[in-house]
């Protein structure tokens, strides 16, 4: 879990500085970005209308490209086992990552300050 | 002068040996060293040279994947995604040391893949949209271009 907590915290503040750029993957809500051969997704996990509750979830792929981590936000019913399940921290930690992450794949900065700078001219 | 030469004549004869095997070994030592270096030359060669003969069978899967998605062969095209995935994970793997730069681009088109594959299967029953078939090229043309830098970076396909 610790290893966990460094990885998030170290993705976050790569990708906020913007040494760490993210791709939008074909799947909605889902964004990637690798380190050397090893990859990490970022989603939100689309739960229905039936909760108001935004769960994420990172997957880590070794530089073979198979799975070899997973981490998630708990649900309502508190169903997701325990070795996948992020603690409070490490959820708020990977709604930001998310954020972030979303930002950076579609680049929001740089629309934001265009189209600012169209309304103020 | 002589005398001293014929007393220790046993003596002088094996420190000249000495001499003599410590400069055979210098010399075979420096060309181990030269074989070792010529070698591992001719490997770093011999691996970028694969490498970029992959990046251009990967390009040419591309271009193959983007005709079927334009025909609408979709069930043709999820068995290409998977050769591209594996063709890309084989470039991964016998990345040469001093090219570890390109790994992250080359990670991300497996996982970019792998979500198209994940996409079109996901709608075998239901027709792809000419939005969705647009963005799935976008896709794909953005890792051949990169596929195209890199092979041309390495510059070792002739």
């Amino acid at each position: 879990m610790n290893e966990l907590n460094q990885i998030l915290a170290g993705l976050t503040q790569r990708t906020a500085a913007g040494s760490l750029k993210w791709k939008r993957t074909m799947a909605s809500h889902e964004f990637v970005t690798s380190i050397d051969a090893i990859s990490v997704v970022v989603r939100r996990l689309d739960e229905g209308s039936l909760t108001a509750i935004a769960r994420y979830q990172l997957e880590i792929l070794n530089d073979e490209g198979s799975t070899v981590e997973v981490l998630e936000s708990n649900d309502v019913l508190g169903n997701i086992p325990d070795d996948r399940c992020a603690t409070d921290e490490q959820a708020l930690q990977l709604e930001r990552l998310y954020v972030l992450a979303r930002r950076s794949a579609l680049n929001t900065q740089a629309t934001l300050e265009k189209l600012a700078k169209a309304l103020t001219t | 002068m002589i005398e001293f030469f014929t007393g220790n004549w046993g003596s002088l004869a094996s420190a000249l040996g000495l001499l003599v095997t410590i400069a055979i070994a210098w010399s075979a030592r420096a060309a181990s060293r030269s074989a070792e270096k010529a070698t591992v030359e001719t490997r770093g060669y011999i691996e970028r040279h694969l490498q970029t003969i992959d990046l251009e069978r990967a390009v040419g899967l591309i271009q193959r994947i983007k005709l079927l998605h334009d025909t609408g062969r979709w069930q043709a095209a999820m068995e290409q995604y998977q050769a591209l995935r594996m063709l890309l994970s084989d470039i991964i793997a016998r990345c040469p040391e001093d090219r570890t730069e390109i790994l992250p681009d080359l990670a991300t088109a497996r996982i970019l893949v792998r979500s198209m594959e994940n996409f079109v299967g996901e709608r075998v029953n239901r027709e792809i949209q000419d939005s969705e078939r647009s963005e799935l090229n976008r896709q794909l043309n953005e890792i051949q271009s990169g596929l195209e830098e890199l092979a041309s970076a390495t510059g070792l396909g002739n």
